[in-house]
């Protein structure tokens, strides 16, 4: 058991060391915009459309844990099925816009349809073009991950607002392949890769939606309803640059009863949660801010209200919304 | 019939047949927290194995939609209630209670949790900002701007202080918003709070960084070796 741990983290300090040489030079060639443009739109493309399977590996500061990925997406309806490898098992299936997550040893499927909220479509993995307002993207040559031959780019802000990443697409197919996000050091914060992965695979959607409703278990529905921001009565004055609003949701509250409304925004690349909650003196405790590798949360009471601010971005970016979400008559 | 046994799919059908509607809606309002609907619902509870069963569902459809941290096997929580229930019953009758000592500025968390807390301790870095958080109307944010103005902010534990440093002159008005605490009141803790937020995070998302797929999966579930 320690041995693969142990050397899961030398590779973490690895990447994390090869981070901090200078991308400058040669190898850095930062991209005209419509070519920019073309290289992300490859990469969407092959997000989406592809069929594919693998192991995804995550890791951040000490932390691995890996999924078992498939994907099916040419020929019109997007399948997907990801599989927890550690921790407590579940599954998560996609079909279209319909997300099943199955808790086997609970005995439960949450079914949830995210076309209800609009602009949350499960299917939606991109890169959007506007965040090339917000991040220069540069080439850094070519590199290998899983095997394949990938080129290697870097999405570097504009501004500090928000963090790089290093992104690795496969040179035949545009798949992303592996994604690092950097701190303004150049440290890596956390990495997500394909440990394995194998393109074109059939489009067994048979195989792939296998137990995705097991008999039995429990069917419930999750509990999300589109809602307008401004009709809830808030407003962002002078919110962090480039960040717009994708969606805004009634939902139960992370951990506790009640509702919480959570507006979710993102600047084309990183995604910033902010949840709005009564406050409540005997759930909220006092006000705390977290780091989990690229991931910053702020919490805090403004108000009447306890408002949480979490996403891959600094934490200045998060207390930056928390100042700027202000109630409106 | 242990309450918390998770009905198998005769007692589900069971259930669903003669916990009536009243019943199902005072256990319901129970859960949300309406006092009011305790006391009859308490007795059907008591004496329906049927209503315990759907009890249970409830809370275990809840914690699930609310965190997979909390979704621990039925055999679990019977475990757990059994255990109590023993340790109740050898603990000594007291006479003259002394109050408990109030803790201050320490950190709050469910009990439940505690005790799983330690084996997973060592990434999430955490600081707790004193209560002393200002309340009241709009000028809120305002408030505690003005609190931060009066010195520098303590940056986070192992966090580079150059990137926040440099946004905080980015943000011009009011650097800061909080007086975090100072990094000896620094912890290495799993919170539990952040976990939630952050699955809610990740479910919204379907795969971030980027065009990753498996991003709601990442940092969420795992189990971490002794440090």
């Amino acid at each position: 058991m320690a041995s693969p741990l142990l050397s899961l983290r030398r590779w973490v300090l690895a990447t994390a060391s090869a981070a901090l040489l200078p991308w400058g030079g040669a190898l850095a060639q930062a991209l005209p915009h419509a070519e920019a443009e073309a290289w992300l739109a490859r990469l969407n493309e092959a997000a989406s459309a592809r069929n594919y399977r693998g192991v995804m590996v995550f890791t951040t500061e000490g932390v691995v844990s890996s999924s078992r990925v498939a994907h099916v997406g040419a020929g019109g309806e997007v399948l997907e099925r990801v599989e927890a490898l550690d921790g407590r098992m579940h599954r998560v299936y996609r079909r279209g816009d319909t997300v099943y997550t199955v808790w086997p040893d609970r005995r439960v499927v949450v079914v949830e349809q995210r076309g209800a909220a609009p602009g949350l479509v499960s299917t939606r993995r991109r890169v959007e073009p506007r965040a090339l307002d917000h991040y220069a993207l540069q080439t850094q040559g070519r590199a290998h991950v899983a095997g394949r031959p990938a080129q290697r780019v870097l999405m570097q802000p504009r501004d500090e607002w928000r963090f790089a990443q290093r992104l690795w697409a496969d040179e035949a197919s545009g798949l992303l392949l592996r994604a690092d996000v950097l701190g303004s050091d150049g440290r890596v914060l956390e990495s997500s890769a394909f440990s394995e992965v194998e393109l074109d695979i059939a489009a067994d959607a048979e195989s792939l939606l296998d137990g995705m409703q097991p008999p039995g278990f429990e069917v419930v529905t999750a509990r999300r309803e589109g809602v307008e921001l401004a009709r809830q009565g808030w407003r962002l004055v002078a919110p962090p640059p480039g960040f717009e609003l994708m969606a805004c949701m009634r939902r139960p509250a992370p951990g506790r009863p009640g509702d919480a409304l959570q507006a979710m925004f993102s600047d084309g690349l990183s995604f910033v949660s902010v949840f709005i909650e009564p406050y409540r003196e005997s759930q909220h405790a006092g006000a705390l801010s977290a780091e989990l590798g690229a991931m910053h949360t702020v919490m805090q009471r403004v108000g009447e209200h306890w408002i949480t601010a979490m996403g891959d971005v600094p934490r200045p970016t998060l207390e930056q919304f928390v100042r700027a979400l202000q109630r409106q008559p | 019939m242990n309450p918390f046994t998770p009905p198998d799919d005769a007692a589900r059908g069971d259930a669903a047949g003669h916990a009536d509607e009243a019943d199902r809606l005072g256990l319901s309002a129970l859960m949300d927290g309406d006092a009011g609907a305790a006391e009859p619902v308490c007795l059907a509870w008591r004496d329906d194995a049927a209503l315990r069963a759907r009890w249970h569902a409830y809370h275990l459809i809840g914690d699930v939609l609310r965190s997979e941290e909390l979704a621990t096997p039925a055999a679990h929580d019977a475990r757990l209630l059994a255990a109590v229930r023993a340790r109740l019953a050898r603990e000594p009758v007291i006479v003259a209670p002394q109050p408990a000592p109030a803790r201050r500025g320490g950190w709050r968390m469910p009990a439940a949790l505690a005790a799983g807390v330690a084996a997973l301790a060592g990434v999430l870095v955490v600081l707790q900002a004193p209560d002393a958080v200002a309340p009241g109307g709009p000028g809120a944010a305002v408030q505690l701007a003005d609190v931060q103005a009066g010195g520098p902010p303590t940056v986070l534990a192992r966090s580079p202080a150059t990137p926040m440093d440099r946004a905080r002159t980015l943000a011009t008005a009011g650097a800061g918003m909080l007086q975090f605490s100072t990094p000896t009141r620094a912890q290495m803790l799993r919170e539990a709070r952040v976990d939630e937020y952050l699955r809610a995070h990740r479910d919204l998302l379907a795969g971030s960084p980027a065009a990753l797929p498996g991003g709601a999966m990442r940092s969420v579930d795992f189990q971490l070796p002794q440090r």
